[in-house]
């Protein structure tokens, strides 16, 4: 099944234009201006991987990358920046994003391989997850077994 | 000795003092009354006066202190028959030298031209002095004011660096989804061709082209970036985070900050070390010091039409060594020391706010290091900056 994005950028046109490029890459895409229209989203729909601009007014991508942390431990978080700063890229890394991509994306295989690679991951949770979920349907799993 | 004016009505105290004035070797001139000595002082300047001040005479309050207008400078002496309260209080008020009572003799007016001299010396000097201090200051203010807009260009500049890379960011995305659906493009064509008959050797070139294109956006985006990562990285005020800084980096970048001023006359040479140690500094602030210097010798050589500018690097036992060398006019024997003082330039016509090489070197010595600059014996100037190597933790 295709993964389902939400791409999360204050600047109009290149959440467009990111969206199409996803789109074109057939991806599902869901885009938002802030973290605060991010998380109303998330709310109503499955997203599996959040691309992110670190730095929106209202709330930025760090705080978005918190509270997805805290609410949704499943989805990947992307980050992307134009600030391109040693502090930006530790604070990404220190609250949990898979990896942080600086625009203007002079390779945007670059971002392709970590949407990617995050859907990777996520596959192989969402594969394991549903193995133990299977086991303990039939009664083998941790405790049930002894 | 001193240039005097005497004014007297003409009794016979007036010759007296002229003749003991001129025996003295003074050059000495008169006249009647203050109104003439006034005029006289507008069209040149003495400096000291000896005025007779009465209550009763020609030469009264109101006349002398057009006299003192007349004159600012000039020490003023006052010989006066009478010593009312209103004579001294009107003298003070004319901020007069010195009260000489009639009838006098020699000493008398030869001591007090002798100190009225020295006075007269003292505030020549003071107000050179003064006449200085207000031109450093204006020139400070000037220089203070060219800084601040300065600063406030570095200011803007991050806010348009931002809207560039949001602006690139979309001709990037734009390029390569191009260049993403480009195949799906030629098949398109391809088929289009077979179908239709179309010019096959037409349709090479439009795919040709299109791949062309992108890739000079391509190129354009790198080195739009490259530009605007060298200004972001030079205008960022600097982390906490101390990482170390690659010195042949921070060369490179601030080559790459100054190529549009180098590249008409100024030939580059790199002799960059190879595997060389981190230093322990903030990479900003030695790429500030070395687009310092590079501008510094861009701005000598355009002095002698065209030359070059060698980079050297070098790593010691616990310093890394940078050598600057131009092959400019040098630095002028006398002005060596003077170089790092702050708002001190030898450029002209406003090209330089004097803070460069103090800036520099504040930075370089608040790193633990130092820099020095000398003349080559071959010509031009040689700036060496030597800066700790960072140690293994």
């Amino acid at each position: 099944m295709n993964k389902h994005l939400l791409i999360v950028d204050d600047e109009a046109d290149i959440r467009k234009n990111l969206c199409s490029y996803f789109k074109l890459k057939g991806f599902e895409v869901d885009a938002a201006e802030n973290g605060v229209a991010a998380l109303d989203i998330l709310a109503v729909k499955h997203i599996d991987i959040i691309i992110s601009d670190v730095k929106m007014p209202g709330m930025d991508g760090v705080e978005l990358l918190r509270e997805v942390r805290k609410q949704y431990p499943m989805i990947r978080v992307i980050m992307i920046t134009g600030y391109v700063t040693l502090e930006n890229a530790l604070s990404c890394m220190r609250h949990g994003a898979d990896t942080c991509i600086f625009k203007p994306f002079q390779d945007l295989n670059e971002l392709t391989d970590a949407v990617n690679a995050s859907a990777k991951s996520l596959d192989m949770w969402q594969k394991k997850l549903r193995e133990l979920l299977d086991m303990k349907r039939d009664g083998l799993e941790g405790d049930n077994g002894q | 000795m001193a240039k005097i004016l005497v004014i007297n009505k003409g009794n016979g105290s007036e010759s007296e003092i002229c003749e003991i004035l001129s025996s003295e070797g003074h050059s000495v001139e008169r006249c009647k009354d203050c109104i003439e000595g006034a005029g006289m002082l507008e069209a040149d300047a003495c400096d000291i006066v000896i005025t007779d001040f009465s209550t009763t005479e020609s030469c009264d309050a109101r006349e002398l202190s057009k006299v003192r207008n007349a004159s600012e400078n000039a020490v003023i002496i006052v010989v006066s028959m009478e010593a009312t309260q209103e004579i001294i209080s009107e003298s003070l008020r004319n901020n007069v030298f010195d009260y000489i009572a009639k009838p006098f003799n020699r000493a008398a007016i030869s001591r007090s031209v002798a100190n009225a001299e020295q006075v007269k010396k003292i505030r020549d000097e003071a107000l050179a002095y003064k006449n200085d201090l207000k031109n450093v200051i204006d020139d400070l203010t000037k220089q203070l004011i060219h800084a601040q807009r300065l600063s406030s260009i570095g200011t803007m500049l991050m806010e348009v660096l931002h809207e560039i890379k949001n602006q690139m960011t979309l001709i990037s995305i734009g390029g390569q989804t191009i260049e993403e659906i480009l195949p799906e493009f030629e098949n398109f064509l391809r088929g289009r061709i077979e179908a239709t008959g179309s010019n096959k050797e037409r349709c090479k070139f439009v795919l040709n082209e299109l791949s062309n294109c992108i890739s000079n956006i391509k190129s354009g985006i790198n080195r739009t970036m490259r530009i605007t990562n060298s200004f972001g990285n030079y205008t960022f005020r600097g982390g906490e985070e101390d990482i170390g800084c690659d010195i042949n980096e921070c060369i490179m970048q601030a080559l790459e900050l100054c190529k549009g001023r180098l590249k008409k006359n100024v030939r580059v040479l790199t002799k960059l070390g190879e595997e060389l140690p981190a230093v322990r500094a903030d990479q900003q602030l030695v790429q500030q010091v070395l687009v310092n210097l590079l501008l510094n010798s861009a701005d000598a050589i355009e002095s002698n039409g065209k030359g070059k500018v060698e980079i050297e690097t070098l790593c010691g036992k616990e310093n890394m060594c940078v050598e600057l060398r131009d092959d400019g006019p040098g630095i002028p024997e006398d002005k060596v020391e003077r170089i790092w003082d702050a708002f001190y330039t030898t450029k002209h016509n406003g090209k330089g706010n004097g803070l460069g090489l103090s800036v520099s070197k504040g930075i370089i010595e608040g790193l633990g290091g130092s820099i020095t600059a000398k003349n080559s014996s071959e010509g031009g100037a040689i700036f060496t900056i030597e800066i700790p190597a960072k140690k293994e933790m």
